[in-house]
């Protein structure tokens, strides 16, 4: 169905291809996950299917892409609307119409369908997709889950046969994440549909997929074979296959089903560990840096936090989890002075942050936003830099070396908004931390980002609470919920639900548990590291 | 089809935006019959409580506010010229503001002088009627969805109309963009008020405007859209040459009818001869391009009445217009202005489509709770 | 995920913050994005104040005219004040010509001449268009919706003439900006059919200084008339000179009495065709247009009200 002939890709003004020689073969009705570090070219391949590169985005493609015998060499994209559907990363930025229906039928209405035909496919469509309830609503007024299901839904009324994915889960809850891969298993399954999809977080996908692609980035070649040839030799992993490679378990579980059926003998091994001594209790918690105390805020008519009481002391790393709409923005957002509550109160360091002038509020708190580019309006790396060196009044240079430390080898000529991903974040997280707040937000920071830079994430969080910052971090991913925070506070409809160490809060939910706590269950183990110091201790104290 | 317009007629819809336009354009041409400011006002005042009245629950429905707010700087930069730039007309005068006396070249312009209530009230006056004809501008792009609009053009008109659309989503879209990046200036440290906090929010918001529009032009394109079905180059290059000769046709007639020293052949001939090659571009090209329409809307009841209710009032202003002289109060000598009850009963009419055109698909009315996207 | 080492962090600089040891003072400044809302409702509270200011001081103000000066042309004047003949002829709308001598303050223009004339005489301020274009003089030409018409033969508007050495010269420059200086005469025709250039026909009442009333020792000393006199009519005694193109006089001239001591006015001269007053509204009608506006006002008030009720309800 999709076949890639020694393809190479070079950008325009690139001095290197960014995909070398790429071959490979995707059969019809086959899930394939396309993996690897971002800017490592995934969004490239995908593109590639379509024929938007080279046509839309420049650059030379040498070699050949066929598409169930098309080349995309002699066909335009537009041309290829009824074999490829394409759904992009943001799909709010996709849609042409203004509501459901409208959406779902524009791809028919440029191929000339006739209109009863239209009729009957968006009908089809909504069931297909679980959308029917919706039809009539403004695309504006749905959330992330559902405007990725009609975002799916407008491309596959025109009927293709391949469904291309650029990262469809990033900005969803667990929940509808889930939402979304049933809906594309079920296209796999039932219509036979061949599905791409580029996605960072494996742990959600690489049970469901077939065949994985792996592109490491640097021209190196890329790696194409079953998830269980692919995993078992590299290093980035999901959790689930990590604790596989650690206790020896073949072949190497890919869901977690899978793993607990072989788990038995490893959880026997660790049932008299007490897993108490994983906590990061033991890091002492400094005073108390900010509180809110019956704090109400809305947005118009809709009350997005009612009442809601905390505390963050200095030291403490805490995970404000939820689904999409529950709060945690809007809290973040209170707790930097952007907003102001309809009552209540919010103190930052003993001052009410709303109050505070600019100068002022970032000496006490800094928040990361969602979109980290909205910080950035310098040309260069080196301006953005001096620029936060001069609005906080410090040395010159020292957001290059914070940032050096949090995201190294950055350009310093590069324009903020070629940097990848996790080197946006980094920057973005360097300015904010120039001004050394004690109270450290961050708004969905492990969107986008693969599993390296999640992990220099993890550490740059942890050594910050180690210095004596208070970090609160808002975020779907349990597994890095799992790696680095004490504390987790959860919110639904603008009301704390659950509030304690993340231990007790994580472990038995079905939602927020980490991969390695639903295989372990009901052991209380979050992280593949910690059953490693685990499986340490047993042995250890097997021998005394 | 039948049964579709019977349950469409009763049901929650949005009305076809031909019906709003066709009744926005009858009430900006009355505005622009008049000076009287009584009527400007309630013009203004009749636009804004159908837009309440009717407007459905999208982001582009947001609009009208600003609309009001551009019209009240357009009456204060009107009166601000007619102080130093207006012609002086004798008159009560309220302030004398230093004249410069220009040299004989200029001298058809007056910079100073005593600036009369009589002058500053005509600037006000027409100043307001600007204002109403931009209230009822503010109205139709409240009502009518923009893509919708773009629907009901004739197919060949599609690929233009297409830019033009997305030009409309571009103003909200950017103003929404240039608060967060004047938020996000607060969170770096800078104030987010004053000059320099829009200055430097500019190149952000169109940065992302920019990256928006790819990824749009992508999301069209790997859709189907620009399609060109099978008509050879000959039939499109014909119907563009139509289309060229149809608009420079039209343009030579305008020029005639208002120019009373040009020949009589490019008049009233250059126009129909303009329209005929445009529509044989619209039918020759309508030929050769590829889109259907899913589901239009229909034209039914609610439609005529709306349209019928704009062309009631302008009906109502050519026949005060013609029995007397209240639609032009006189401001030389000044006096008060007259309501002509014709003109008001006329409004009014305008008024009824916030009660009988059909209401727009609500939250309410869709079958689901309300998820708030925080 | 395996954890690498990383090199420290620079330490903060500041103490580990306690509550009652932080030493930052607080802003109490209100910069914050709310307070900006309260200001641009302010802002736009003051601009719609200004704007009722400007309307209820104009509904005051209606009807208030400036006085007319206690000088006449015939007497003497006081210091700073002139004496110019001002002359109109609107005989191709079925009126008269008439030259009128006023008494103006010195720097006065062509067109703060006209509204004099017309308070001296009675006969109103002359209407202008919205362009500035003088639309008619004495209510002439009556029709209020048209102001120098265009049509296949040329141009029907108020023509502006300027005594120059005892002829008229067509003004094409800006009567507003021309200020006349002691013994001046402007002259104002009505044209149908011109050309809106110099070849248009200037009034029939030449400019001379007999139009000044005799008693006037300031006046400089006539020029002689360039054109040869024609036999005199029986019923005046003094001659009148020729204006170029027009062989048909008019009698109903601002007679150049000598040894009169009347103003040199023709009021009756003047009316033949509408005059349109200043103010031509009675009170009791004025008190009726109020009671329409106010009505339509209120109406307005309610439709304000329910849409900002239905903007609450719905947001």
């Amino acid at each position: 169905m999709i076949r890639f002939e020694h393809v190479t890709i070079t950008y325009p003004e690139a001095t290197t291809p960014t995909l070398v020689d790429v071959s490979f073969e995707v059969p019809e009705g086959e899930l394939c996950l396309v993996v690897g570090v971002t800017g490592s070219g995934k969004s490239t391949l995908l593109r590639a299917v379509n024929g938007l590169v080279p046509r839309f985005s420049g650059g030379i493609l040498a070699g050949s892409v066929v598409i169930d015998g098309r080349t995309t060499s002699d066909v335009a994209p537009r041309d290829l609307a009824d074999v490829v559907g394409v759904v992009g990363q943001d799909p709010a930025a996709g849609f042409v119409t203004d509501f459901v229906e409208d959406e779902l039928a524009y791809a028919m209405e440029n191929l000339g369908v006739a209109p009863d035909v239209m009729r009957r496919r968006v009908e089809d469509i909504l069931d297909l997709l679980g959308l029917h309830e919706l039809r009539h609503r403004p695309l504006a007024s749905l959330s992330g889950g559902q405007q990725q299901r009609v975002a799916i839904g407008s491309v596959l009324t025109a009927g293709p046969r391949v469904l291309v994915l650029d990262e469809p889960t990033s900005a969803l809850d667990p929940a509808a994440a889930e939402e979304v891969l049933a809906a594309l298993t079920r296209l796999v399954h039932d219509l036979g549909i061949t599905v791409l999809i580029a996605e960072h977080r494996l742990e959600r996908v690489v049970q469901y997929a077939d065949r994985i692609v792996m592109v490491p980035g640097d021209g190196r070649p890329i790696v194409v074979g079953t998830p269980a040839e692919v995993f078992g030799g590299s290093v980035v992993a999901p959790p689930v296959v990590e604790l596989g490679r650690l206790a020896g378990w073949s072949p190497l579980p890919l869901s977690v089903r899978d793993a607990r059926r072989v788990a038995g003998p490893l959880r026997d091994q660790l049932a008299s560990i007490d897993t108490e001594v994983f906590s990061r209790k033991a890091r002492s918690l400094g005073d108390v840096v900010a509180t809110t105390d019956g704090l109400q805020a809305s947005y118009g008519p809709i009350t997005a936090l009612r009442g809601v009481d905390l505390e963050f002391r200095a030291g403490e790393v805490v995970a404000l989890m939820g689904r999409n709409g529950a709060g945690k923005s809007t809290l973040l957002n209170h707790l930097v002075g952007l907003r102001e509550p309809v009552s209540g109160v919010v103190q930052v360091m003993g001052s009410v942050p709303h109050r505070l002038s600019a100068r002022d509020v970032v000496r006490v708190a800094g928040l990361v936003p969602q979109d980290s580019g909205v910080l950035l309006y310098h040309d260069t790396v080196a301006a953005e830099c001096n620029a936060s060196d001069r609005d906080a009044g410090l040395l010159h240079g020292t957001t290059r070396i914070v940032l050096d430390r949090v995201v190294p080898g950055v350009d310093a000529s590069t324009h903020p908004r070629d940097l990848s991903e996790g080197q946006r974040l980094g920057l973005a997280l360097s300015i904010v931390l120039a001004s050394e707040p004690p109270l450290l937000l961050l708004d969905e920071p492990t969107r986008g980002l693969d599993y390296g830079a999640k992990q220099r994430l993890v550490e740059v969080l942890a050594q910050l609470a180690a210095d004596g910052h208070a970090v609160v971090i808002a975020t779907h991913d349990v597994e890095v919920v799992a790696a680095v925070a004490d504390r987790c506070i959860v919110l639904a409809e603008g009301e704390v639900v659950a509030d304690g160490p993340a231990r007790d809060v994580v472990v038995h939910s079905p939602v927020f548990a980490p991969q390695v706590a639903k295989v372990l269950a009901p052991l209380a183990l979050l992280t593949v590291n910690e059953v490693q110091l685990a499986l340490a201790a047993a042995s250890d104290s097997s021998y005394s | 089809m039948g049964s579709d317009a019977q349950v469409t007629m009763t049901g929650p819809r949005l009305l076809h935006p031909g019906a709003w336009w066709l009744w926005a354009v009858a009430l900006s041409a009355c505005a622009l019959r008049t000076t009287n400011p009584v009527l400007l006002c309630l013009i203004i005042a009749v636009s804004g409580w159908v837009v309440v009245s009717r407007r459905a629950d999208v982001p582009w429905s947001r609009s009208f506010a600003s609309f009001l707010r551009l019209g009240m700087i357009v009456i204060a930069v009107r009166i601000v010229f007619q102080i130093f730039f207006g012609v002086r007309i004798p008159g009560t005068t309220l302030f004398t503001i230093p004249e410069v006396t220009l040299p004989d070249w200029a001298a058809g312009v007056s910079l100073g002088g005593p600036v009369t209530l009589e002058s500053l009230m005509a600037a006000f006056y027409q100043g307001l009627r600007l204002a109403a004809v931009l209230a009822c501008f503010g109205a139709a792009t409240s009502l009518c969805s923009p893509y919708r609009m773009l629907r009901a053009l004739p197919t060949v008109l599609y690929e233009a109309g297409v830019a033009v659309t997305i030009a409309f989503t571009f103003a909200p879209q950017a103003i929404v963009a240039s608060r967060q990046v004047r938020e996000a200036r607060r969170l770096r440290g800078r104030s987010d008020r004053g000059v320099r906090a829009w200055s430097a929010s500019a190149m952000p918001v169109l940065e992302g405007a920019l990256d928006r529009a790819v990824a749009l032009a992508a999301s069209m394109d790997s859709r189907g859209y620009g399609r060109r079905g099978s008509s050879s180059v000959t039939v499109r290059r014909r119907s563009v040459g139509l289309v060229l000769l149809g608009l420079l046709a039209i343009a030579v007639g305008s020029y005639g009818l208002l120019d009373p020293s040009a020949p009589a052949l490019f008049r009233i001939p250059a126009l129909g001869l303009g329209a005929a090659a445009l529509i044989g571009a619209l039918v020759a090209g309508g030929k050769s391009t590829t889109r259907t329409r899913y589901r239009p809307d229909p034209w039914i009841g609610p439609e005529w009445m709306v349209s019928l209710a704009g062309v009631v009032a302008f009906g109502s202003f050519v026949l005060v217009g013609r029995m007397s002289d209240a639609l032009s109060p006189s401001t030389n000598p000044l006096e008060v202005p007259v309501v002509p009850f014709v003109a008001v009963i006329g409004l009014l009419v305008a008024a009824l489509p916030a009660w009988f055109a059909p209401h727009p698909p609500t939250l309410a009315s869709a079958s689901s709770p309300m998820v708030v996207a925080a | 995920m395996v954890r690498s080492g990383l090199a420290p962090f620079p330490a903060p600089t500041h103490p580990a913050p306690t509550t009652n040891e932080w030493p930052r003072t607080v802003n109490h400044q209100l910069p914050s994005i709310a307070t900006k809302r309260l200001h641009q409702k302010r802002a736009l509270r003051a601009l719609a104040v200004v704007l009722l200011g400007v309307v209820v001081s104009a509904s005051v103000l209606v009807g208030l005219t400036d006085t007319a000066s206690a000088s006449s042309c015939s007497g003497p004047i006081s210091e700073g004040e002139i004496r110019v003949v001002l002359v109109v002829d609107s005989s191709e709308l079925g009126g008269s010509s008439s030259a009128t001598c006023l008494v103006v303050p010195a720097g006065t223009n062509g067109v703060q001449l006209l509204a004099r004339r017309g308070t001296e005489l009675g006969t109103g301020s002359p209407r202008y268009g919205s362009s500035g274009l003088l639309c008619a003089i004495d209510g002439l030409p009556a029709d209020k919706k048209v102001c120098g018409e265009q049509n296949s033969d040329g141009f029907s508007y108020w023509a502006y003439f300027f005594d120059d050495g005892g002829k008229w010269a067509y003004g094409s420059n800006n009567p507003f900006s021309k200020r006349l200086t002691d013994g001046a005469i402007e002259g104002w025709r009505f044209v149908v059919g011109g050309c809106g250039c110099g070849l248009d026909p200037s009034p029939r009442i030449g400019p001379s200084r007999s139009l000044f009333p005799a008693l006037a020792p300031a006046l400089p000393p006539a020029p002689p008339p360039e054109l040869p006199p024609l036999p005199e009519p029986p019923s005046v005694s003094v001659p009148i000179p020729q204006s170029s193109g027009d062989a048909n006089l008019e009698q109903g001239v601002g007679a150049a009495e000598t040894g009169s001591l009347t103003v040199t006015t023709t009021a009756e001269a003047v009316v033949v065709g509408e005059v349109a007053l200043a103010s031509s509204n009675s009170t009791g009608s004025n008190a009726g247009r109020w009671v329409g506006i106010a009505a339509v006002f209120i109406l307005i008030g309610f439709m304000a009200g329910g849409a900002w009720v239905q903007t609450r309800r719905s947001r």
